[in-house]
């Protein structure tokens, strides 16, 4: 067990501020996949840090990594969530909220160092490529979204999906298939 | 995609460049200060903390003393009158169904 989980499992705040720190990008990148809007995935974010807190004596870092930890919280809160939205049949609220809001504005931020053309181009992938995942059921949303996070092993994403390693690989390749379809698809209507 | 250069790098998507789109792209942002908010989350914590921990101490099975305090303050437990109440009152109550069972079977003998 790390210096870093006693301290929290100790209740020492600080550390455990150091590994919000540590875990929001990634937590955020994952929600993002999911195609949660921005105000939702914050609210799950923030509830994912407060439950692993409330939680934090029944951790055991001898059968979880931190990271396993935390993301298997947050799965089951973004899946509760799109479930929730689909069964108020806000999905294409949800949609809306997403693609009115800033991936654009930010892209073009993100890509200062590009030409204008350039920028709107990378903008328009990444508008096109929301668009497709958007179109994956929530479980392979999750799956994809877990698959391209730095530093998580195909065991690691097994285990927060609770599916063995080979399912993973398998599903995987299905998903990969089924995107890159869809985005060829989106090119050929349009 | 109204623009056609758009057309040939998404309709011919190889692997990798999914894997690079994928990899790179982030949809949301981390909110400023939002580490601050969790933690302010956490802090605004102890009276839910304390309030489940009274109904946990209630719901699972106590050992140490504290905790039977905490059972007896919490849950309404029988006082000696109360007991009592139930004996004089059961008492009699018993006899006079037993002796309403005998006159029944008394009055059945006769006939």
């Amino acid at each position: 067990m790390d210096k870093q989980t006693i301290s929290i499992q100790q209740g020492d705040k600080t550390a455990f501020a150091a590994l919000v720190g540590r875990f929001q990008k990634p937590l955020f990148s994952y929600l993002g996949k999911m195609t949660l809007p921005q105000a939702i995935a914050e609210e799950i974010a923030q509830e994912t840090f407060i439950r692993a807190w409330q939680a934090k004596a029944t951790f055991d870092p001898k059968k979880a990594s931190v990271s396993t930890w935390l993301f298997t919280i947050a799965r089951r809160l973004a899946l509760n969530e799109l479930d929730r939205a689909s069964r108020r049949s806000e999905v294409s609220s949800l949609t809306s909220a997403v693609l009115e809001s800033d991936p654009i504005v930010k892209e073009y931020e993100d890509h200062q160092h590009l030409s204008p053309q350039e920028a709107l181009q990378q903008s328009e992938l990444k508008q096109a490529l929301w668009q497709a995942l958007t179109t994956l059921p929530p479980h392979d949303r999750s799956l994809l979204a877990l698959a391209y996070l730095k530093d998580l092993e195909l065991a690691a994403i097994a285990e927060i999906e609770g599916i063995p390693v080979g399912t993973v690989k398998s599903r995987l390749h299905r998903i990969r298939q089924q995107l890159k379809s869809t985005l060829s698809g989106e090119s050929i209507h349009e | 995609m109204s623009n056609k250069h758009h057309h040939p790098s998404i309709h011919s998507v190889s692997d990798d460049a999914l894997d690079t789109l994928l990899s790179g792209v982030d949809f949301l942002e981390v909110p400023q200060q939002f580490t601050n908010k969790v933690m302010q989350g956490i802090d605004e914590l102890p009276d839910r903390a304390a309030a489940s921990n009274t109904l946990n101490t209630i719901a699972i099975s106590t050992s140490s003393d504290d905790a039977n305090t905490s059972v007896n303050t919490a849950l309404p437990t029988s006082e000696w009158w109360q007991w009592a109440v139930l004996i004089g009152g059961g008492i009699p109550a018993f006899l006079q169904i037993l002796a309403f069972i005998f006159s029944a079977w008394n009055v059945a003998s006769l006939g």
